[in-house]
Formats: C-alpha cells, structure tokens, sequence
C-alpha cells in the first residue's frame, strides 16, 4: 500500500496535464482574458511571464476547452529547424504529411493562407516561443498578416524575450497578457486544492500558515517552484514516515523539514 | 530519499548559522550594556573624587592650626632656647610650617612636602623637598606681602622669624600685620614677645596692657602677668 505521503508527492509532479489544472482567481482571470482576445480578429497575441508561471497550462487548457468549437492547435516544443517548423504548419493547414523529400514553399503557403481566409480560422498556440529563431519569427508574423491564421505567442519574461516581441510583433501584437507569480494567499488555495483534488485531506489541513508562509518566501509564489518544493517535502516526509516517524506530526508538518526540502533544492544555504 | 542523514547535518549547520547574528548580537548587547554601567560608574566614582578634592583646602587649614599651637605652647612654656629643626610644608604655593624641635639656625630649616594621599589621584601636587641655605621661602611671601600685603602671610613671616629666634624681623611682621588688622590676637602676643625677646620690657607690657584693654583677651592677660612675675 503506498505511503499518503507518496500520494501527495505525486501530486507535485512538474507536468502539463490538465487534469491537474487548479483554478485560482489569477489563472481564470488569465484565461477568460485569452479566450476573449481569440475572438477578436487580432493577428497575434502575446502571452508571457516569468517561467513556471502557468503559461503553457494555460494554453493547453485553452486547447482543450475550446477543440471542439475552434481550429486550435498547441505547438508544445519548438521545431529544431525552419523545415520541421513549416512541416508541422503544413500540416495543420492542409491536414496532409508533406510528403517526403519535399520542402514547404513559404510564398505558396501565405498565399494558401490567403485563400482561407474568411472560409477558416485557424488559431495556432505557440509555446516557447523565445526559442524560435528570427526567421521562423519573421515568416510567423507573414503569415499572421493572411488573417487566416491566428497566433498565441507565450514567451519567457526576460530581457531578450521582451526584445524579440519588440522587433518582430511590436505592430501586430494587439493584445498582451501578463502571468505574475502566485500571492501567498493564491499559493495556499493552489496547495490545498491540488491535494483535496487526490482526496489528501489530512495533508492539505496538516499544512498550516506558517508552512506557506515559509514554502511562499523559498518559492516566490512561482508555481514550478512550489511543486518541487512540495514533491521534495513529502518525499522527505516519505522516508521519515517509513524509517522514523517520530520526527513527523501529523497534525503539522514541521517547518524543519521544509528548510530541509529548502537545502536539498537551494533556496537556502549552510 | 537516500541522502536524509547528509540532508539533516545540513540542517543543523543551517539553524546554527541562522542563530549567530541573534548570539551575536545578543552578546554584543550584554557588552554594550557592562560597558556603559561601567561608564556610569566610573563617571560616578570620578565625581565623588572630584568632590573629594575640592573639599581638599580643609584639612590643609587644619593642619597648619595644628602646626601652629605647638609652637606656641613651647613659646609659653618659655623654651624658646631648645633647639629644634624646622621643616616647611610647601603645597600649592602655601606653606605649612611643622615644628618638631626649637630651631637653631636657618640651617635647620626644610622644605618636606605633606604625605600623599592615595584616595586624590587628581590631584596634582608638584613638591619640591629641598634644603634651604638661605631664607628663601620667607623672602617670597615677603615679596607676595608687598605685591598684594596679606595680614596671614604677615603673620606667618611673624610667628616663623620668630621661631627662627630673628626677633628684629618678627617684630616687624608682626607690626605689618596689626596695622592691617589691629584685632587678631597672636600677632599682639608675637609683637609683645618679641620686644620682650629684644630686652624692651616695658614696651611689651605696654602692648600688652594696651591690647587688653581693647580686647580683653585671657591669653595676653596671662602673657602679661608672667612678663610681669619675671
């Protein structure tokens, strides 16, 4: 049988499955934000934010929420090359493979774009999108321009990024939408409700105030952040709970163990 | 979770890291507060000193009364003849006269400086312990006398020349003296004494019986009466 604290360590697993999407106030804010820009007839939209923020679940709830009602496709990892780039649009577009030993022709497929427009509208969710090189950013923004396809650019919030977004979508970018770290309080029902949605009942009460006043100061209210804390806490708590567990309370988890998963992660330092 | 017993040790190391600065500061807190009760009471200790020594002219007064009344004693005892050494007490520009045998000569005279006192370290007191050929002291506070004329450094010149047996010049300090301030009493009895001393009798029972007259003092009433027995 597995340890309750094993239970809740999975929970904290870093992944991008919706089923595990929480709502907050922030994150649905967020979302009814991006899925009213969709409707408008904008080109681009940019969404972005410091990593482990929420981006790409975002989209992918977006994805989900809206797959049967829109042409909505999530591009989750960035092409390597130009070629796989246009290989994977070409698809999307045409809903064909391109065939092999065959190269897309960009002219040929801003025209096709052309053609779609008014009879589709396809809206294509770009994530991570600050590793796509300048080119691929410049044919993007053409095809943009068709009006035929949609883009929802997610970016990482850094100073380069910001640059990118400057020279290549400043004109097209009609819509922008910001995703900031949790307060403590949105940390707290994030906590308490990621372990209430496995059922862990003991352990999302077991985590006090002080507990996520200490995990809100290590983690800065980034959501990744707080899931590795977390997954490495409970793994903590795991061992504990299997070899010694008088150093565990059950009506609390001790802030010592936090610090503990604090060292192991480097929030703090000897 | 293999690592929990390095990850523990970390922790420790942690939170006594975390602990220094309140040690620390806690420590420097228990030095800062000795310190500034030690400041208090040396501020306090020092002031009580200082009140010490301020108060310090007092015993200085008393001593030179006390110096004093022996040699008076011996002077109506009428052993004026036995030979002694004089030591002159010299502090702060005063001196102190102390008498342990009738003088015989300028000689004898000394210059010793009072005995220190350990309770008054701020008090600063430059002594010069010399022997004296000359009379140089007296001449001083006979220069002092005429720059600023003082009935107590008259008197003084007056009661020492007179132990020194220079009856002449005790004579004339202590005349100095009563045309200052006719209504101090020893400086009569040198006076009259010393004219008797210089074998003019009559002129010191004249002084005398004068002095009486207008003070009505017992000590010359008795002076008189042994110049008058003789």
């Amino acid at each position: 049988m597995k340890s309750k604290y094993q239970v809740a360590k999975n929970v904290f697993l870093d992944s991008i499955d919706i089923s595990d999407y929480i709502e907050l106030d922030s994150s649905t804010k967020a979302y009814t934000q991006l899925k009213h820009s969709i409707e408008k007839p904008l080109k681009m939209i940019l969404l972005f934010g410091r990593p482990g923020t929420g981006k790409s679940i975002l989209l992918n709830r977006l994805q989900d929420k809206l797959k049967y009602q829109k042409e909505i496709h999530y591009f989750a990892t960035p092409a390597i090359t130009e070629k796989e780039f246009f290989r994977k649009l070409f698809k999307v577009l045409t809903k064909k493979d391109l065939p092999h030993s065959t190269e897309v022709n960009f002219s040929a497929l801003v025209d096709f774009c052309k053609e779609l427009r008014g009879e589709r509208e396809i809206i294509i969710l770009l994530d991570e999108a600050q590793m796509y090189s300048g080119e691929i950013m410049e044919k993007i923004r053409l095809l943009s321009d068709s009006r035929a396809v949609k883009f929802v650019v997610a970016l990482h919030q850094t100073d380069d990024e910001e640059l990118i977004a400057k020279e290549h979508f400043q004109t097209r970018i009609w819509e922008t939408i910001e995703l900031k770290n949790a307060s403590r309080e949105e940390l707290t029902v994030y906590v308490h409700k990621k372990l209430l949605k496995r059922n862990l009942f003991d352990i999302a009460d077991s985590i006090k105030e002080n507990n996520m006043k200490l995990i809100h100061t290590f983690t800065k209210g980034n959501y990744r952040e707080c899931n590795k804390l977390l997954f490495t806490l409970f793994e903590i708590c795991e061992y504990y709970d299997e070899n010694d567990s008088s150093k565990l309370n059950e009506s609390h988890i001790p802030q010592r163990l936090i610090e503990m998963a604090g060292l192991k992660l480097g929030y703090i330092h000897v | 979770m293999y690592d929990i017993k390095p990850l523990e040790e970390q922790w420790v190391a942690y939170k006594r890291k975390q602990r220094r600065p309140f040690v620390l500061g806690g420590f420097a807190l228990v030095v800062v507060m000795g310190a500034s009760l030690f400041l208090v009471d040396f501020k306090e200790l020092n002031r009580n000193l200082l009140s010490e020594f301020t108060s310090q002219p007092k015993p200085v007064v008393q001593a030179d009364k006390l110096l004093i009344t022996p040699a008076f004693d011996s002077l109506l005892l009428n052993e004026p003849t036995k030979r002694a050494k004089v030591a002159l007490i010299t502090t702060q520009g005063h001196n102190l006269i102390e008498i342990s045998e009738a003088p015989s000569s300028e000689e004898d005279i000394e210059l010793i400086a009072p005995p220190e006192v350990p309770s008054k370290p701020r008090v600063k007191i430059d002594l010069n312990i010399t022997k004296t050929e000359s009379l140089s002291a007296y001449k001083d506070v006979e220069k002092q006398f005429l720059t600023a004329p003082d009935p107590d450094n008259s008197l003084f010149l007056a009661r020492n020349y007179y132990r020194l047996g220079k009856y002449r010049k005790a004579e004339y300090w202590a005349l100095e003296t009563n045309k200052i301030d006719d209504n101090i009493e020893e400086s009569w009895l040198l006076f009259a004494k010393a004219k008797l001393k210089l074998g003019r009798r009559e002129d010191a029972v004249a002084i005398l019986s004068s002095y009486i007259k207008s003070s009505k003092s017992s000590k010359a009433k008795e002076l008189l009466d042994r110049i008058k027995k003789d």
